[in-house]
């Protein structure tokens, strides 16, 4: 033992003997969370299994069904299993399979297996009757079916070590017979020294190489299963273990997407990011190149849900802490080029905390489930792919959902979205519910869960912004109090000299705000829609000021600030809505002067001088009403809590509310 | 949860301040609860939770590096805030916090390397499984480390 080591040990057992058992804050449980590991497979297998089940059925001329009169969308209260984690569908087994967890360690966790022949946007008559089989895992956290060969492989999870094939024609909704008899677990190796939470979570398929991709939890493993010899059919393959190969210097997040196209692995990383692998040297039969990472695409936050659009050549990620979703072109970001990897990428709302997600080619529809709106929203993948990115940062629709939704699949012979949760299952149409018409959307959530104006994420409230993290504490006495926005800490900026904040910002809007007072908002360069006006700011007379944005109840964005300039206050803020809203300021049931307004990029600024001192206003509220569809009304209000002369005001509470209406 | 009070300790020496170290640890259980309710008997998650806490660290400390940019607070922060917090009194020792602030200056995993060694008191395969690096990484960190620590400290390694 050397000094310093003597000297570090000392110190490190000093500094945290500060904290004492008695002295703690107590742990709390929020009431709505995700409630299992956000990574995503399934909507992989979704988007995959839509191209081909369509290139399918144009090939062979298979005559539609006949139509009948819808009755989606329906809500069933079936039992689909404590820990629902993802959702896969095999037609030719007419069946959904849901990979489901336990929380009772006796009872063991497994498959819900849902008839999509008798379950779906044209009749629900089979929605009450769920199989349920057991796959060999108690939280088994994904699942994806390889239609070639109608097999099932369902990762049973992290406290696990296997995965387990099934055979999708004896085991389905109408039959169990298979379920037991014909199943078989591969072995895959976790890391030596685990915590035993490092099991196999994510599960990605590419079938035209016959690969299964395994991800482990915190892990920085990759592991590979060969399909050809591991499948329904043939089983010899199934004895021997995964091979598996160390893939990150850092543990890989449970995310994994496969684009067969271009045969590239995704895999989402803790630290934001996504690993870029070639599958064509790191496939069933040859892994040499699995180690090997192509790219590092830094991603908007935690990658949760991946998602490929072949038609349009994009991944989407969802990331449940940032409310974002990045938008990375498989054309130029994959195994054969990587030359966008680096991006600058472009980024779109996925409403707040969107996890799980599925496409519908025929509605150019993302079904993204809001974790922290209690809403699905919908992306229009003809207005936001890479190739097309426009549209992207528009405000999604959305229906309510119930709490927390977690789990969509697609089918897209049926035309239905199914939303499963632990108690119910929701049936929706995809031709009368999606990105370009909410007639057929469900009005309200199922009985008996949260409606999606029930309350915000739980998250900390620093400022006026729910963040999922927590407030940071830095700076000394008399300084802004920090605000986090989009990963800036923005009203600790706010009020500096604008000229090194705005460098990379172009300017949009400028106007007079009265008494000698200049105003220009500015966009973030290369960042489309309203995010980039949020990520660019405002400058007053030559000092930078943050636009950050709190989500209103249903999924839109709003924001209020206060800045005092001495002897009149000024507000401003803005409301992200693709139609000009118009804005009404009280304060204490006063009216306030209407503000000036500017409408850009889908985000209505206002900017007004107030009659006093900012500082004299203990709460101010907003709202704001759309003339044009969808119709909108929303307010917010906030009190604030300090006021510090010439600097932006602390806001200490915010509440809001507002729902998109549908027309 | 059992070792709230052992995990506030190791968030508190890699992010500095007591409140966002409990604010992380806040999170981590928030995000983990479900899960945790699930361990099966004869399994142990706070290696995992372990590795949690340290990913809600480095998120925490990417954040301040953007407005450090601004405010030039630079590797001064660490001491700064244990010296604004209530936590002054335990460390007013000149020498401790002259190796708590060296210690803040090292790079992130450095930092990490040496807080799970010297005062969680893992093993190098225990932190190679928390951080998911090879024990390998683990050994020439941690030796990098406290090199570096004993160049700022004036001392031998």
């Amino acid at each position: 033992m050397t000094a310093v080591e003597d000297r570090l040990r000392e110190a490190l057992a000093t500094a945290a003997s500060a904290v004492r058992e008695d002295t703690l804050r107590p742990l709390t449980i929020p009431e709505r969370r995700p409630r299992r590991w956000p990574r995503r497979l399934a909507p992989v297998a979704a988007a995959a299994a839509v191209l081909l089940i369509v290139a399918v059925e144009v090939g062979i001329g298979r005559p539609a069904p006949p139509r009948r009169a819808a009755v989606a969308p329906a809500v069933v209260n079936v039992p689909i299993g404590q820990i629902p984690a993802a959702a896969a569908i095999d037609r030719a087994a007419s069946t959904m399979y849901v990979a489901a967890g336990s929380r009772d360690a006796g009872a063991g966790g497994g498959l819900a297996m849902v008839n999509v022949a008798a379950c779906n946007a044209s009749t629900v008559r089979g929605c009450t009757r769920v199989g349920h089989v057991p796959t060999g895992g108690q939280v088994p956290t994904d699942v994806a079916v390889d239609e070639r060969t109608h097999t099932v492989y369902v990762a049973n999870g992290p406290n696990s070590s296997t995965v387990a094939v099934l055979d999708a024609a004896t085991c389905n909704a109408v039959t169990t017979r298979g379920c037991a008899k014909d199943r078989a677990l591969v072995s895959v190796p976790r890391a030596p020294g685990g915590s035993g939470w490092n099991g196999p979570v994510a599960l990605a398929i590419n079938p035209r190489t016959g690969t299964v991709y395994v991800a482990n939890a915190v892990s920085t493993l990759l592991s590979v299963i060969d399909a050809r010899t591991c499948n329904a059919t043939h089983l010899s393959g199934c004895h021997r273990a995964a091979a598996t190969t160390p893939i990150a210097r850092r543990a890989v997040f449970p995310s994994l997407a496969v684009d067969p196209v271009t045969d590239t692995v995704y895999l989402g990383t803790w630290d934001n990011r996504l690993l870029v692998v070639d599958g064509r040297t790191c496939d069933a039969t040859d892994v040499s190149g699995c180690g090997k990472v192509l790219a590092t695409v830094p991603v908007d936050g935690t990658p949760a849900g991946l998602v490929v659009d072949q038609a349009t050549g994009t991944l989407y990620v969802t990331s449940t802490d940032t409310s974002a979703v990045t938008v990375i072109s498989t054309r130029t970001c994959s195994a054969r080029d990587v030359a966008d990897c680096a991006g600058p990428l472009v980024t779109t709302r996925g409403g707040p905390g969107p996890l799980d997600a599925a496409g519908d080619r025929a509605s150019r529809t993302f079904y993204v489930t809001g974790t922290a709106s209690n809403a699905v929203a919908m992306i229009d993948a003809a207005a936001c792919s890479a190739a097309h990115p426009s549209g992207c940062g528009r405000i999604p629709a959305s229906f309510p959902a119930g709490s927390a939704p977690q789990e969509v699949a697609v089918d897209p012979g049926t035309h239905t979205l199914y939303l499963a949760s632990a108690g119910t299952l929701s049936v929706v149409s995809t031709r009368t519910c999606n990105a370009a018409d909410v007639r057929g959307c469900p009005a309200q959530s199922p009985a008996g869960t949260v409606s999606p104006n029930a309350g915000p994420y739980p998250g900390y409230v620093c400022g006026s912004e729910v963040v999922a993290g927590s407030c940071p504490t830095f700076g000394s006495a008399g300084q802004n109090p920090a605000l986090l926005c989009n990963g800036i800490v923005t009203d600790y900026e706010s009020g500096l000299p604008a000229a090194p904040l705005i460098a990379d910002s172009v300017r949009v809007a400028a106007g007079p705000a009265g008494g000698g007072l200049a105003w220009s908002l500015w966009a973030k360069q290369g960042t489309a829609g309203p995010f980039g006006i949020e990520q660019g700011g405002m400058v007053l007379n030559g000092n930078w000021y943050a636009l950050c944005g709190a989500p209103l109840k249903a999924g839109s964005i709003a924001d209020l600030e206060l800045i005092d300039t001495g002897a009149r206050g000024v507000v401003y803020g803005f409301i992200q809505h693709p139609r000009q809203v118009t804005v009404t300021l009280s304060s204490a049931g006063r009216l306030m002067p209407a503000p000036a307004e500017v409408f850009s990029r889908g985000l209505t600024f206002f900017i007004a001088r107030l009659p006093r001192s900012a500082c004299s206003y203990r709460s101010m509220a907003l709202h704001a009403q759309a003339a044009q569809g969808p119709a909108w009304s929303g307010s917010i209000s906030v009190t604030f809590s300090t006021c510090a002369a010439g600097r932006l005001v602390g806001v200490g509470q915010a509440s809001s509310s507002g729902d998109v209406r549908m027309p | 949860m059992r070792r709230h009070a052992e995990l506030v300790r190791l968030a508190l020496l890699m992010v500095g301040d007591r409140a966002t170290a409990e604010d992380v640890v806040q999170d981590v259980f928030a995000r983990l609860h479900a899960r945790r309710a699930e361990a099966p008997a004869g399994t142990d998650p706070l290696p995992y939770i372990r590795a949690a806490v340290l990913n809600g660290c480095r998120s925490q400390l990417r954040r301040r590096a953007v407005a450090q940019r601004f405010a030039g607070l630079n590797s001064r922060l660490f001491e700064q805030v244990t010296q604004d917090s209530a936590e002054q009194e335990m460390i007013r020792s000149q020498e401790r916090a002259q190796v708590l602030a060296a210690l803040a200056a090292l790079p992130l995993r450095r930092r990490e390397v040496l807080v799970l060694r010297y005062y969680v008191g893992l093993s190098e395969s225990e932190i190679a499984s928390v951080l998911g690096i090879s024990p390998g990484t683990v050994k020439s960190t941690a030796a990098r480390g406290l090199a570096a620590l004993a160049r700022r400290l004036g001392e031998e390694a």
